[in-house]
């Protein structure tokens, strides 16, 4: 607009001309002024021009590792920019700092496995809506029916939990990090899809949502501000360990087909999330070896929220029910409940070994012991009570005594 | 078509368990197996053990390749390695030709359970490698219910 109105202003049509176009305009073969080529300067500006990625054999496709090739595979410890600049990208000034995205170094994040398990949570996606037998779901006596729900509520409440967790941490974790980003945002979905399906579960024959659980544990995941690391130690090998446990036994020993196919495909969703949290602790711990006694400090404190929730017998009075098949045979069903303590307390230590935290020695002699003795936490005994169970137990095992 | 049945059913050659034959077998069908594709890909080495008997798979994305019979010391190099005794194994492989698919007392995660030990392991007691086992047991499950469409010999 400004240089017609110029054009206007001038006379002589070969001055107007030369105003018009610039010195370096270039002309057709008539003499006319080409149209204006645009800027392409920025074309010039890749870190590492001819880079090219191939896509994986036997159905894979093209994959977040096959594309981390010459500098795109460089992950640096620290990424000094706090903006979206995405790895690999060139920075420009007027980006600017937003101020967010503190967590900038790799131990803070990092795990070699997330670009693999972002792929496999991916091509392992499924619906709970249309993947599960719900037709198969009905006929349960109303104890059970009633206990199934119970135990639906508190993984539901679980499941929101972690949804809320990941998803607030996730816009103060690195873009420069981007293969956790992507695989914590399939960490959101599944245990969106874990909330949701096991909602439905409690909807499905009239049982409706039962009490929430107590909380404590929930609060410990909601508030463990100290380091995205301790997050994790806490709701992914702490409450993770258990969270197994209990889908890993309704997996087996569900009431209805629908109850175990729904455990079963949730099950790998879990252990997708324990694979990340061992992988990255393990690093955090390999870059930061003094992480070791701030991550035993933190785990220790939740142990004592995790014990807390423990003491309340809700959840595993339905689960007795559910596994003795009715109230009448809650004795029974509380022995296989002893079991899966014992199995969520010898899975908890093992995960601990596998991200190179020993808590095993604290497991086996503190407030836990009487589980790994045989002494199920019901929520009914004191911890008196539960001491003196043990106390005979050890008695019976000495052959001294 | 009727009339062929019972002569085809009669003189079908058994495919022994264990043996590369068996494991090639149940992975041609187990390749082109909506249900296998559409719990989607995974990646495992994985060594079967049955008695002194020892085949290893390569669970490869969609693909399932490189079978072949391996030492009792090559299995520290696999993902996880599946063992059952050769009774364990023939119960249930009856149960799933019996059924088509594996009941609910001899599924995989089943027997991992229930039985004092459980079925599956890393030799080097890895245990991120190990856990692979939970993350693809809807796919390893299908693989061996696909057994049910051959004719097994012990």
């Amino acid at each position: 607009m400004a240089r017609a109105k110029k054009a206007k202003a001038t006379s002589n049509p070969e001055v107007r001309q030369s105003e018009i176009v610039e010195p370096t305009k270039q002309l057709d073969y008539e003499g006319n002024p080409l149209p204006d080529l645009p800027d392409l300067s920025w074309m010039g500006n890749t870190f590492q021009w001819g880079t090219k990625a191939l896509p994986e054999r036997h159905g894979g496709g093209l994959t977040l590792a096959a594309v981390n090739i010459g500098i795109y595979g460089d992950i640096p410890e620290h990424i000094p920019h706090r903006n979206r600049l995405p790895r690999g990208a060139v920075p420009v000034a007027t980006a600017g700092s937003i101020g967010g995205y503190y967590i900038q170094d790799k131990y803070e994040q990092w795990a070699d496995s997330s670009p693999y398990l972002y792929e496999e949570a991916i091509s392992r996606r499924w619906a709970s809506a249309t993947d599960i037998p719900w037709d198969t779901g009905h006929g349960l006596s109303d104890d059970v029916e009633i206990a199934i729900a119970q135990v639906a509520t508190e993984l539901s409440n679980w499941g929101s939990v972690e949804t809320e967790v990941v998803s607030a941490w996730l816009q103060n974790l690195s873009p420069g990090y981007h293969e956790v980003k992507y695989f914590l945002s399939t960490a959101v979905y599944d245990s969106s899809r874990m909330e949701e399906g096991y909602r439905k579960r409690a909807m499905l024959n009239g049982a409706g949502m039962m009490l929430e659980s107590p909380g404590r544990m929930n609060r410990a995941c909601l508030e463990s501000y100290g380091s995205w690391s301790n997050t994790v130690l806490f709701m992914w090998l702490l409450r993770g360990s258990l969270m197994q446990a209990i889908v890993r036994y309704l997996s087996v020993y569900g009431p209805t087909e629908a109850d175990r196919e729904l455990a079963f495909r949730v099950l790998p969703d879990i252990m997708r999330k324990s694979a990340y949290a061992c992988d990255h602790i393990r690093f955090a711990i390999s870059k930061r070896s003094e992480l070791t006694t701030t991550m035993n400090a933190g785990l220790t404190v939740a142990e004592f929220s995790q014990l807390s929730d423990f003491n309340d017998p809700v959840l595993w009075e339905a689960l007795a029910i559910i596994f003795g098949d009715g109230v009448e045979n809650m004795d029974q069903g509380m022995e296989m409940v002893l079991e899966l303590q014992q199995y969520f307390l010898e899975t908890y230590i093992d995960k601990c070994n596998q991200a190179n935290l020993g808590r095993e020695a604290q497991i086996r002699s503190g407030a836990w012991r009487g589980i790994l003795m045989g002494v199920p936490m019901t929520g009914h005994a004191t911890p008196d009570e539960m001491r003196e169970q043990v106390a005979i137990i050890m008695q019976k095992n000495n052959p001294f005594a | 078509m009727a009339t062929k049945t019972p002569t085809k059913r009669a003189t079908a050659k058994k495919t022994k368990f264990p043996s590369v034959a068996w494991f090639e077998a149940v992975a041609a069908i187990t390749r082109v197996d909506a249900q296998y594709q559409k719990f989607g890909r995974l990646n495992a080495v994985i060594a079967f053990k049955s008695g002194n008997s020892i085949v290893q798979a390569n669970f490869d994305v969609l693909h399932i390749h490189e079978i072949q019979e391996i030492e009792e010391d090559e299995m520290r190099d696999c993902d996880f390695i599946i063992e059952l005794e050769p009774a364990q194994w023939k119960d249930m492989l009856k149960d799933i030709k019996k059924n088509g698919t594996a009941s609910l007392d001899w599924t995989l995660n089943t027997l991992d359970l229930k039985y004092d030990e459980p079925i599956h392991r890393n030799d080097l007691e890895d245990g991120f490698k190990a856990d692979l086992f939970f993350r693809y047991l809807p796919s390893l499950q299908v693989y061996f219910d696909n057994s049910s469409q051959i004719d097994t010999g012990y």
